[in-house]
């Protein structure tokens, strides 16, 4: 296949060898490389060295994002631990909690995802949702107002859906799948399951 | 951090993501930043982007092809986060460059990095070529941000007409159009640079 002028141009910025090379795109490679310099050492060592107060907040940032489990977050937050003395200040705190829970649930169910990313494998994805069933329909509904067509299977206790998304996967139909952490799969074959929390 | 134990963390999920999380920023954080300060100009921005992108390996780790390296993999996730941050925002005039040196600064070190063994005559014609470049250059990366950037990122890991239609979500068509307007619009930017370096009829 020839290549035209415009090729031979970004195969030389890309240092690309090709026949009748373009000397623009060469010298435009090497003068983007001057230009382009790294860090200064010092800053580069600041940003590579382990930070903890950055990491804490990428942590945070991934439980906000609901990528890591309630179950997970009780643990790491030490708030399964029993606690045994000021049994009475406890309870009333709890009674406390349970009113403000109370509250806000309706308001927290209307606003945060309820699903969790459990992982992936072999192209499947895996949710964790108190009510699998009603995630499922969710997301067959939100998937056909973006325009896809999903099937819902339910089998040997397992709940979900498949799908096969245009490709290149549309902004919408990409914002559907991010809102419920799904990753979106590169060659359009969607298949998420689905578990209520405790089940494998 | 290696791939496999990156597929790993991705099936087990849960307390795995967490640690997988933090050797992901032990391992990457400092290459990716700098991919972020060169493109959004803003040392904040460039963090923040970093960490989303954590996050956005995370949700697309079933993605991830078990054959392929994995920082390009991740490179590419960052690099269309930052398009999206670069479309999102009017272009701000930096009062520094993307290392945190003024533009002077900068161009010093291009200049000593010129020195040779050339004559003095040489030398300064060099040096006045390269003044010319970085102007040229630096105003395009502040009017266009998104081309700009594109051209280093070929310059740089040499992607493909692929990796940028991917990148940018368009079709191989509206791609190739898009690389042509990086050319028309680096030698518009760049034309006093043409004017010293090239006989225009090379050029065109």
């Amino acid at each position: 296949m020839s290549m035209d002028e415009l090729d031979r141009w970004f195969e030389a910025l890309a240092g690309r060898g090709v026949a009748g090379d373009s000397e623009e795109g060469r010298a435009l490679r090497a003068q983007i490389r001057a230009h382009t310099p790294d860090l200064p050492p010092d800053l580069l060592a600041a940003v590579a060295q382990v930070d903890p107060a950055r990491e804490a907040q990428l942590i945070a940032r991934a439980r906000t994002a609901g990528l890591l489990s309630a179950e997970h977050m009780r643990l790491a937050q030490g708030t399964d631990t029993p606690r045994r003395s000021n049994f009475a200040r406890a309870s009333l705190m709890a009674a406390t909690l349970a009113g403000i829970a109370i509250g806000v649930t309706t308001l927290w169910h209307a606003r945060v995802p309820t699903e969790t990313f459990r992982g992936a494998a072999n192209g499947i994805v895996e949710l964790e949702a108190r009510d699998p069933r009603a995630l499922k329909l969710r997301l067959i509904q939100e998937l056909q107002g973006a325009g896809v067509s999903a099937t819902g299977y339910e089998r040997l206790d397992r709940v979900g859906l498949d799908a096969d998304l245009p490709l290149p996967v549309a902004p919408n139909v990409r914002r559907v799948l991010e809102q419920h952490h799904i990753p979106v799969p590169s060659d359009g074959a969607l298949v998420v399951e689905i578990h209520a929390p405790g089940v494998e | 951090m290696d791939r496999d134990a990156f597929i790993r963390a991705c099936r087990e999920g849960g307390t795995a993501i967490e640690r997988a999380l933090r050797e992901l920023d032990r391992s990457f954080f400092a290459k990716l930043y700098q991919i972020g300060v060169q493109t959004l100009h803003d040392a904040d921005a460039a963090r923040d982007l970093v960490q989303d992108t954590f996050i956005k390996v995370w949700q697309r780790c079933a993605t991830f092809r078990g054959d392929s390296e994995l920082l390009p993999w991740i490179k590419a996730i960052l690099r269309h986060g930052a398009i999206e941050r670069l479309r999102r925002r009017n272009t701000e005039v930096p009062l520094e460059d993307d290392q945190g040196l003024t533009s002077e600064a900068a161009l010093r070190i291009v200049n000593l990095s010129l020195e040779g063994n050339d004559t003095p005559e040489q030398a300064a014609q060099q040096r006045e070529r390269a003044q010319a470049f970085h102007r040229g250059w630096a105003q395009f990366q502040k009017d266009d941000p998104l081309h700009a950037s594109v051209m280093t990122w070929i310059v740089e890991d040499g992607l493909s007409n692929d990796d940028i239609a991917q990148l940018l979500e368009r079709s191989p068509g509206a791609t190739r159009e898009f690389i042509s307007q990086c050319r028309k619009r680096v030698r518009r930017y760049l034309a006093e640079w043409y004017a010293l370096a090239w006989n225009s009829s090379e050029t065109r």
